[in-house]
């Protein structure tokens, strides 16, 4: 499937939302835990940037392509938290740049170093840790896309589950591009193959581990994705990513689920 | 910059530059080949942001989450700029280049390097990179100011519709680089070391010098006021008066200047003071 990175850029927007009713929300208010799911949500999007970072001291800002997609990705992605934002506004939750400095600062030392890691990857590998910061951009839209299509059927609200669902149709766009990248940068090299699954086994993690604290990730995974319909939706994630060049057999996304307490009583792939 | 009401960030996110293509009312204009060929300098400039927001991104600026988002809706505004540019110009060769051991170890390194040394400095590094975007803004300015001057009359128009997007940047850069600089020493200093010591306009290391050097001589032939104009505005940032970077750079366009010795003593002597004054550490 051919990605043509023209037409994306051309068509790229900011997710609108003008037309959605968020006063509905006043007199018919979203529950605790859906709350504090947009909450986590929100937070990963604006903190896109910081992925941005960790990709842009890898050799992947030098293709023209992958630049020109991380410049609208970034900027959608930024969007997504506007939004987000907007919805929890109402219910009085406010999320101001401050509050995410605040947030950034907090991360500390893991912050400072994550960008270094990177570089010393890239470094390392070369061109070929390309195709894994592209894997793994597939697979962590992926993540984002199943989390807003998961939360807007638990919450068929009638303001928020076609933002959900707007906000998930930019996402498969970015799935779209990521995986084209990635089966072709993995068929053409053994150490992209080798490193990439090397990478997303032991070092992947769900989408926002990596800056929310463990209990948040515990929580929205769990209201997420449990039970035997999250199972179906994580398993279909797993496949996808098991059809990348190298990835057969990989199950990171259960495993991860797994790992924090999830599916203990439905039986392992 | 003497402006009270902070630059709207939420604001310009909100309505930025994009794509022009359809609107432009230049496009299919005949443009003389060296015109041409400048455009295509600067749109290639325009487009070249993602090295060096790799430097940026890595430091202490990325926590500030006013200024990010500005940058990622800065970044998708120089990449439909330089479409634009493109557009007008037309197509034509990208100068072959062939970086060097050094340039090479710089371009792979770099970050890496960057990244470390961020910590270090922290947050007096944001000064500095506002003010560098400041100057490279006010470069390019003059750039296309100077080509709307030559070309024809529809191309200018949509040169000029351009300046104004640059020049809206300008003020939160202005605004950002101004409130850095005046509040702390340690990144006055930093910015008069790193600011004379790279190449003008941002991004120029990454092209043979020549195509600078043939850029500027195209636009701006044998005067040198403009680079005059713009030391004088950079003169009345805290604690940067007679670097005089931009008209050295006219010099010697494309190429990075020579370290001086001493330097830093000299740096540290001259941004003690902005405006009279050292109010904060």
């Amino acid at each position: 499937m051919a990605f043509d990175i023209d037409t994306f850029a051309e068509s790229s927007t900011a997710v609108a939302w003008g037309d959605i009713d968020l006063d509905a929300f006043r007199t018919d208010p979203l529950p605790e835990s859906s709350l504090r799911a947009l909450r986590y949500m929100c937070d990963v999007e604006y903190h896109t940037v910081c992925y941005l970072r960790d990709m842009l001291v890898t050799p992947s800002h030098g293709d023209g392509e992958v630049s020109t997609f991380m410049t609208m990705w970034n900027r959608e992605e930024y969007w997504h938290g506007e939004a987000l934002a907007a919805v929890l506004k109402v219910h009085g939750i406010e999320v101001e740049y401050d509050q995410l400095k605040a947030s950034r600062i907090k991360l500390g030392w893991r912050d400072r170093i994550d960008p270094i890691k990177q570089a010393v990857y890239g470094n390392i590998v070369g061109k070929d840790f390309v195709a894994t910061h592209m894997s793994w951009g597939s697979v962590n839209e992926r993540g984002a896309a199943s989390a807003y299509r998961r939360l807007a059927q638990l919450e068929p609200h009638p303001a928020l589950a076609p933002l959900l669902k707007r906000i998930a149709a930019q996402e498969s766009r970015h799935i779209a591009f990521y995986t084209t990248q990635a089966t072709k940068r993995l068929e053409e090299s053994k150490l992209a193959r080798a490193f990439t699954r090397f990478a997303l086994s032991k070092v992947w993690g769900p989408v926002g581990s990596t800056i929310e604290p463990e209990e948040e990730v515990r929580f929205v995974m769990g209201y997420l994705f449990d039970g035997p319909e999250g199972l179906r939706e994580v398993r279909k994630m797993d496949e996808a990513i098991a059809k990348l060049p190298g990835m057969q057999g990989l199950g990171i996304n259960e495993a991860a689920f797994r790992a924090r307490g999830l599916y203990a009583d439905l039986p392992a792939a | 910059m003497s402006s009270t009401t902070p630059f709207d960030v939420a604001a310009y996110v909100r309505a930025p530059l994009g794509p022009m293509r359809e609107t432009l009312t230049g496009l299919g204009a005949a443009l003389p080949a060296d015109l041409a060929e400048a455009l295509r300098y600067v749109q290639r400039r325009a487009q070249g942001t993602g090295s060096w927001l790799s430097h940026v991104l890595v430091t202490a600026t990325h926590k500030d989450a006013r200024i990010t988002a500005f940058l990622s809706t800065w970044a998708y505004e120089h990449h439909w700029i330089g479409d634009a540019l493109s557009a007008l110009a037309g197509a034509g060769p990208v100068p072959a280049f062939r970086r060097g051991v050094a340039a090479r170890v710089r371009d792979r390194f770099g970050p890496l390097r960057e990244a470390i040394v961020a910590n270090l400095h922290g947050r007096a590094l944001t000064g500095v990179q506002m003010a560098e975007r400041l100057v490279d803004g006010w470069i390019v300015d003059a750039m296309l100011e100077r080509a709307q001057q030559i070309a024809p009359a529809a191309v200018a128009g949509d040169l000029a519709r351009i300046r104004e997007g640059i020049a809206r940047q300008g003020r939160f850069f202005a605004e950002s680089a101004t409130e850095a600089l005046a509040s702390s020493r340690a990144a006055r200093v930093l910015a008069r070391r790193r600011l004379a010591t790279r190449t003008w306009p941002i991004g120029a290391d990454r092209e043979p010098a020549a195509a600078t050097a043939a850029a500027l001589a195209t636009l701006f032939g044998s005067d040198a006021s403009w680079a005059a104009a713009i030391d004088q505005r950079i003169d009345a940032l805290p604690g940067l008066a007679g670097l005089h970077l931009v008209r050295r750079s006219a010099r010697k366009p494309g190429r990075r200047p020579v370290r001086i010795p001493l330097r830093g003593t000299l740096s540290r002597r001259a941004a003690s003071a902005p405006h009279g004054k050292d109010e904060a550490r």
